[in-house]
């Protein structure tokens, strides 16, 4: 059916559309050549450049406009026939924006005519372009809007039925194929992703088994007077500690990542027994690896804390450097300058790996430090 | 104590991010008498080290600091003659670079490090090692 509207706008619904018996033959053989071409396809802009490159001469095209629907607008995907000005010029569009836009937005095939001598402003880009017949239809499959192909032409003021038959067979074949180049693109992310997280768990459990030796090991660098029992005790709590950090992992997109507040709660509330209050400026993300050191720092400094009040995570500017800063407020922690005083060796190597440093005022302590994840 | 009783004390570097790894497996290799010239955390600590000390032997983790690799500070160290060991959860199946004798995968027992860098080191010095610990492995260079 055709609806005649002002302005040479055509809007034809015709779906789905029909192969039908008058077509001349050699579209027939256009029509097979193209569906062998499409299911060929490994580029979606390659694809639609061999699709022009049949069909121009038969249909005496001049222009093409593959737009891809991304988020709300319209890209241009591929393009021939266009000056470098005008590509420049169409390179995105709003949905409903020129005729593209239009098709996009009413999801419905547009055959533009006499452009010339039209003065929609709707059909100003094309008609800057030089196009006389334009014919424009939505890529959908499934019903989901994929973007739209259009071709045009600058010595006719129309197309003629079958060529519009021929056309929006086509784009119905170009829809088919994009789908399947887009559900193959997303397996290749997917599959890529999986291999990524199989790397990162085969690293991941290998160094955890290693760090949990060490931190089991730590324990014979204690004094022979302590009881085995508590030796056991601070090697669990360590662990334990280890394992916090690993928790919050593969829980985002962000491989090997994991949140520091939460990180941060988790030990301080493990270590102390109770709940805590954090207070925290915004997200930080650490490594795993600055994640479990600072695990194991702040697990160590809190050990023998009865009276830890709130923890305060910000991010401060020093020496026009950005640092996470962890402040423990606590009296049993405060007291004056920086330094390492009176923590066991494991906590300064641990410090060392992060590059942090330790303030101490009336109100507690903070650990600092530059974070490059 | 050379626990192993294999001889020689060696001057080992270790290039290890992880701050209680490197300390396990410096205080695993002073027990086999060897001695630990200094811990690095990524190549260019690596190559500082080396051009102020004399070393037999580096073990190299692979996946260091600031997005540094152990291969690459094998690589290095390499061009100043010193051999490497890796130790790491994901060793390089093959290398092209001699001087690499060979790897010995995380999670290793710390009780197998002195044999393995007695060994490693006689490899490097073209010797048959004399013993081997399980768990590590040689490149094959020919």
């Amino acid at each position: 059916m055709l609806e005649r509207e002002p302005g040479g706008i055509i809007t034809i619904h015709d779906d789905p559309p029909a192969l039908h018996d008058q077509l001349p033959r050699r579209y027939l053989a256009i029509i097979a050549e193209t569906a062998e071409r499409l299911l060929a396809a490994e580029d979606p802009a390659a694809m639609v450049d061999e699709l022009f490159a049949t069909i121009c001469d038969e249909l005496k095209l001049d222009v093409f406009f593959n737009y891809r629907l991304d988020g709300d607008t319209l890209v241009l995907e591929a393009h021939g026939g266009l000056t470098a000005r005008h590509a420049a010029d169409g390179a995105v569009l709003q949905i409903g924006q020129a005729i593209c836009g239009a098709a996009a937005r009413d999801r419905c095939k547009m055959h533009v005519t006499a452009i010339q001598s039209s003065h929609d402003p709707v059909l100003g880009f094309v008609k800057a372009v030089g196009l006389d017949a334009y014919a424009c239809t939505p890529l959908i499959y499934g019903g989901r809007l994929l973007g739209t192909l259009g071709f045009g032409r600058r010595w006719a003021g129309r197309f003629a039925t079958d060529e519009l038959s021929l056309l929006h067979i086509v784009c119905s074949y170009v829809a088919i194929a994009k789908h399947r180049l887009w559900i193959e693109a997303d397996m290749r992310r997917s599959l890529e992703r999986q291999e990524r997280l199989m790397h990162e768990l085969n690293h991941r459990v290998r160094n955890a088994l290693q760090l949990a030796i060490s931190i089991v090991g730590m324990e014979f660098g204690v004094p022979e007077a302590d009881t085995p029992l508590a030796a056991k005790r601070r090697a669990v709590a360590r662990l334990e500690a280890m394992a916090t950090a690993h928790r919050p992992l593969y829980s985002s997109d962000r491989l090997g990542e994991v949140d520091a507040e939460t990180l941060v709660r988790g030990v301080a509330e493990q270590t102390v027994g109770h709940d805590v209050a954090v207070l925290v400026d915004g997200v930080h993300g650490l490594s795993v690896e600055r994640g479990v050191a600072l695990a194991l720092t702040i697990h160590a400094v809190l050990l023998d804390t009865t009276d830890l009040g709130m923890i305060r995570l910000e991010r401060r500017m020093t020496d026009g450097a950005a640092r996470l800063a962890i402040t423990l407020s606590a009296a049993s922690l405060a007291g004056t300058g920086t330094g390492e005083d009176g923590l066991p060796r494991s906590t300064g190597l641990l410090l060392r790996q992060l590059h942090a440093a330790i303030d101490r005022d009336r109100s507690g302590m903070t650990i600092h430090f530059v974070n490059e994840t | 104590m050379a626990c192993d009783g294999e001889g020689k004390s060696l001057r080992i570097l270790v290039v290890e991010d992880e701050a209680l790894v490197a300390m396990l497996i410096e205080d695993a290799l002073t027990l086999y008498e060897h001695k630990v010239v200094g811990v690095a955390e990524n190549v260019a600590a690596a190559m500082m080290i080396a051009t102020r000390e004399p070393i037999d032997l580096a073990l190299c983790d692979i996946r260091l600091a600031d997005g540094d690799s152990g291969v690459d500070a094998a690589a290095q160290l390499a061009a100043f003659g010193i051999p490497s060991l890796y130790l790491s959860g994901n060793c390089p199946a093959r290398t092209d670079n001699p001087l690499v004798v060979g790897y010995m995968a995380k999670p290793f027992p710390t009780a197998a490090l002195g044999r393995a860098v007695t060994a490693a080191h006689a490899v490097a010095q073209g010797q048959a090692p004399q013993a081997m610990p399980a768990g590590m492995q040689l490149y094959d260079h020919h």
